[in-house]
């Protein structure tokens, strides 16, 4: 009896061992399998959990598509929720709108006023023709104010004294008052050589486009005066345009063109021609044989310093 | 640099091609349109050499018949003149000799060049044939349409205004 249960405790002993060797065999072998599912487990976890996130995302969201759904069919809801993006835009527009849109303004306006020109010009014409009125009176104004002004000085001492002078100079009263309500000066004075029509000399209060191109063409001029005419003798004196007069005075072996501004009457001439004359004799020389830069500046500087301040008056 | 201003007078028969050998030597153009000048019509031209400057004041003449008929009081105080006639045209061949002949009495001392205009209008050999009838030395043959020697004629003007000034 002894002996078969030893036979059986041996036996069950076995068993044990037998198992525990085939459990440590199984974990040696299975050990990679085992740590592949624990990651598949995990893996799985993670994704369960990303699941119920996009669910819940998507609830959110169906709930915000219903609600713009409802504000799109409830005008005053949307147009509160709209209403303020668009106005934050308006005035980033109005800020900005010179950068974003000015070229693009400026060429449309230019490229309409340019198409429409005879138009424009239709209707600006009488605008423009009522100003042009407008100052011409003005200026007439002044003008009729200032020789009131000469004829209210009537037996005044300044009155007295201005008789005496027409009466010795001859020059009427109306016309020294027309002459101190319009000023006499000195615009441009060309020294001209008589037979090339080369300029010698130039002074200018305010300069001209091409002093030697005038100085040629007003010789042209005269040339072609004196060979219409026949007269070898005559010569031309004066010329007017608006209210500007430019006196030719002839000397030796050049003329000058004066031009002057205002009430240009024989006097002013005389008085011209005096100081000329005298300029003429000490500034310009008669034997010319080449006309260069420093006989040109010589006689232009001479010019400006004895013209720039000349009274005519 | 010297700067010096000089006359120059542009003379010749009508259609010639005066004012087309200015308007190619002044503003670098030309048409085909032709406009009388009447009277005279003055461009400048400043043309730099290499020892002075020379200030242009060129007097285009309206063209005549001869020259004979032109206003005394253009040639006056002028510094050199161009004479400007058709190559095209040999039947006003006739009236050069007279008209240099003339230009040369009446401007003693002032340089004349003789351009022959519109060689454009002629082929290589027909321009070598009406060469041997003119009767004048010619200093350039030009084209105004095409600018072929315009800017030569008047730097070689200019150079003589500079010698003759010395």
């Amino acid at each position: 009896m002894s002996y078969q249960n030893n036979i059986a405790n041996t036996g069950r002993q076995e068993d044990v061992v037998d198992k525990y060797l085939l459990d440590k065999l199984q974990s040696i072998l299975l050990q990679d399998e085992r740590k592949q599912l624990q990651d598949l487990v995990s893996h799985l976890h993670n994704l369960r959990l990303d699941v119920e996130h996009l669910s819940r995302d998507v609830t959110e969201i169906k709930g915000g598509v219903f609600t713009a759904v409802d504000s799109i069919n409830n005008p005053s809801q949307f147009e509160s929720k709209v209403s303020p993006l668009i106005n934050m835009r308006v005035q980033q527009l109005k800020k900005n709108f010179q950068q974003e849109f000015g070229y693009e303004v400026k060429e449309t306006v230019k490229e309409e006023l340019e198409a429409s020109r005879d138009e424009f010009i239709e209707v600006l014409y009488p605008i423009i023709g009522k100003l042009v009125q407008r100052y011409v009176r003005y200026q007439f104004d002044i003008f009729l104010e200032n020789v009131q002004k000469g004829i209210g000085n009537t037996f005044s001492w300044k009155w007295w004294k201005q008789a005496l002078t027409t009466f010795i100079t001859g020059e009427s009263m109306a016309a020294k008052s027309v002459k101190a309500a319009m000023p006499t000066q000195i615009e441009e004075v060309f020294v001209i050589q008589t037979n090339s029509g080369l300029l010698l000399g130039y002074y200018s209060r305010s300069n001209t486009t091409d002093p030697d191109l005038i100085a040629a063409m007003l010789t042209a001029i005269q040339n072609f005066v004196s060979d219409a005419f026949k007269k070898d003798s005559g010569n031309l004196q004066t010329i007017d345009h608006e209210n500007q007069r430019i006196f030719l005075h002839n000397f030796y072996k050049h003329y000058t063109a004066t031009v002057v501004s205002g009430i240009a009457d024989t006097a002013v001439n005389e008085k011209l021609y005096l100081a000329l004359s005298d300029f003429s004799s000490k500034n310009v020389p008669t034997a010319i044989t080449e006309i260069d830069d420093s006989l040109f500046n010589g006689v232009s500087r001479h010019l400006r310093e004895i013209f720039e301040d000349f009274d005519l008056t | 640099m010297k700067s010096i201003t000089k006359k120059v007078i542009l003379t010749g028969s009508f259609s010639v091609g005066k004012t087309s050998l200015i308007s190619r030597f002044v503003y670098q153009s030309f048409s085909a349109e032709y406009k009388t000048t009447l009277g005279v019509k003055i461009d400048r031209k400043t043309v730099e050499l290499d020892n002075c400057i020379v200030n242009m004041m060129i007097w285009d003449i309206g063209g005549e018949q001869n020259q004979a008929r032109v206003p005394e009081t253009y040639f006056l105080g002028s510094g050199g003149v161009i004479y400007v006639f058709d190559i095209s045209r040999p039947s006003g061949f006739s009236q050069i000799t007279d008209d240099i002949a003339y230009l040369t009495a009446k401007l003693k001392d002032v340089p004349v060049v003789v351009v022959g205009n519109k060689i454009d209008l002629l082929d290589v050999v027909t321009l070598e044939e009406v060469k041997q009838i003119i009767p004048v030395s010619v200093d350039f043959y030009t084209s105004a349409k095409e600018g072929t020697n315009v800017e030569n004629v008047f730097t070689h003007l200019a150079q003589k205004l500079v010698n003759e000034s010395q």
